[in-house]
């Protein structure tokens, strides 16, 4: 089970590395800057000087373990597919809103059946975290119970603004994708398999 | 002013049961003008149904197995779950199981090996789920109700954590230094306790109940020490006895707790 940790912004105190952006992901056509193309192109690790007790010293500048672990996911290959698909998936939403928008409900639907299809290949991504996996597993729960009713504008406003959050973070930890998965429930979705609630309700 | 004393059943129904049970519980919680939960309650519910939850989690980690851990739950003598296995609810656990191998699902085997395995995908989605309820239920077990009352000094209430994927209680049992902390408190009203324990006499005469009548017996006689087993055992008696006289005991369990409230003069509702 991964750490559930996010990649943070490591700051070099010398070296030509000088910048690490904040946003980490890769909009589809567009060409990153050079400073901000990789985590790993950034994380220098001679700025690092282990001391006896195993903590990391950089003048000054210490990291935990935990810290340092999500550079061992980022830009992994399920790194890169769930940037993909979080495009895709944000991508869909938003054309799904416009579609509400000109009042054409049938490409609304549309695209929301699109959006959905790439959520068991997302939750695949689940290694990044469980942060991720629980944000990931709540809307594929919340489309399930919907049972393939088109989610109203509000629930789809609320599934684009959780989307967008796990591209922008997809190392995020358990307790901020427990902040998203409420922004979920707050719009009347349900967050957990129909089938698990059913059964821990039998008693 | 209505008033209700929330019993471990409510809170339980509350905080770990999403879905029609929490909003029932949580109606009947709006109902009164003012819900008082006993940390009896708390205490009872993290020994009681959140500890069933975290064996269950459990279970899911340990053999990363939705088969394994539903076989688990199904068969082992020590499953808290063993007795559902005739509900529909189960069917529509095991049916989902069944349901899922389609071709997308399948196309991700190819191209994600186990990971993307129904049954793997399908331990993992419980278990975030679980975790979730689970930290989620303690995280808010004290925003419930409009009060908190009746500290127990000998009850560490403690943090819920977890480790190494699992999660980790911590102490669930009183730890009083010389009794139990509610001792004093029980043995200031002793024909209430012989009140209750003749209610108890003319209900049926199941395990429970045996046990409750001896703790109360032990209670009327000179030196003798709550134990926090004892004080386990004591159960719906100490709602019954601890609920203020303006207020309604809230209770899925009426049938044992009604009568025990009604020799003291009080009620027990349902939500």
């Amino acid at each position: 089970m991964a750490t559930n940790t996010n990649i943070i912004e490591f700051v070099p105190s010398h070296g030509a590395l000088t910048r690490l952006g904040s946003d980490t992901t890769i909009e589809s056509g567009q060409r990153k800057p050079p400073e901000t193309s990789t985590a790993a192109s950034v994380f220098d690790v001679r700025d690092l000087v282990f001391s006896e007790a195993g903590n990391k010293v950089s003048q000054g500048l210490r990291l935990s373990q935990a810290e340092l672990y999500p550079a061992r996911h980022a830009f992994s290959r399920e790194h890169i597919t769930a940037l993909r698909l979080l495009t895709l998936a944000i991508g869909r939403s938003k054309r799904a809103l416009d579609s509400i928008t000109g009042d054409n409900m049938l490409a609304a639907d549309t695209e929301i059946q699109k959006l959905q299809v790439l959520l068991p290949e997302l939750f695949c991504c689940r290694g990044l975290g469980d942060g991720f996996g629980t944000i990931t597993n709540a809307l594929m729960s919340a489309f399930e119970v919907l049972g393939g009713t088109t989610p109203d504008v509000n629930q789809i406003r609320a599934m684009n603004k959780v989307l967008q959050v796990l591209k922008e973070k997809p190392f995020l930890s358990v307790d901020e994708a427990d902040d998203q998965v409420q922004v979920l429930e707050s719009v009347g979705l349900n967050p957990y398999p129909a089938e698990l609630v059913e059964f821990l309700s039998s008693e | 002013m209505s008033r209700a004393y929330v019993e471990t059943t409510v809170l339980a129904d509350a905080l770990l049961k999403p879905g029609p049970r929490a909003n029932a519980a949580t109606s009947a919680l709006r109902r009164y003008d003012e819900s008082l939960l006993p940390v009896y309650s708390i205490k009872e519910f993290k020994a009681g149904a959140l500890a069933k939850y975290v064996w269950f989690h459990g279970k899911l980690v340990t053999t990363r197995s939705w088969e394994k851990t539903l076989a688990q739950l199904r068969k082992s003598a020590m499953s808290p779950f063993r007795g559902r296995w005739v509900s529909t609810a189960v069917e529509a656990l095991e049916a989902a199981g069944h349901r899922n191998s389609d071709v997308t699902l399948g196309e991700l085997v190819d191209k994600y090996g186990a990971l993307a395995t129904d049954d793997v995908v399908r331990c993992e989605r419980y278990r975030l789920s679980l975790r979730r309820i689970i930290m989620r239920a303690w995280k808010k077990r004290r925003q419930v109700t409009s009060s908190v009352v009746d500290e127990l000094s000998c009850y560490p209430e403690g943090d819920v954590i977890e480790e190494r994927g699992l999660i980790e209680l911590g102490e669930v049992n009183c730890c009083p230094k010389d009794e139990c902390c509610l001792a004093a408190e029980l043995r200031r009203h002793p024909e209430n306790l012989r009140k209750m324990k003749a209610a108890i006499a003319s209900q049926p005469p199941k395990d429970e109940n045996v046990k409750r009548s001896q703790v109360l017996r032990s209670l009327t006689r000179p030196n003798q020490k709550l134990t926090p087993k004892q004080c386990r055992h004591l159960g719906d008696a100490v709602f019954a006895y601890f609920c203020p006289p303006d207020a309604v005991i809230l209770t899925t369990n009426t049938t044992d707790l009604r009568p025990l409230a009604e020799a003291l003069g009080k009620k027990a509702e349902a939500p």
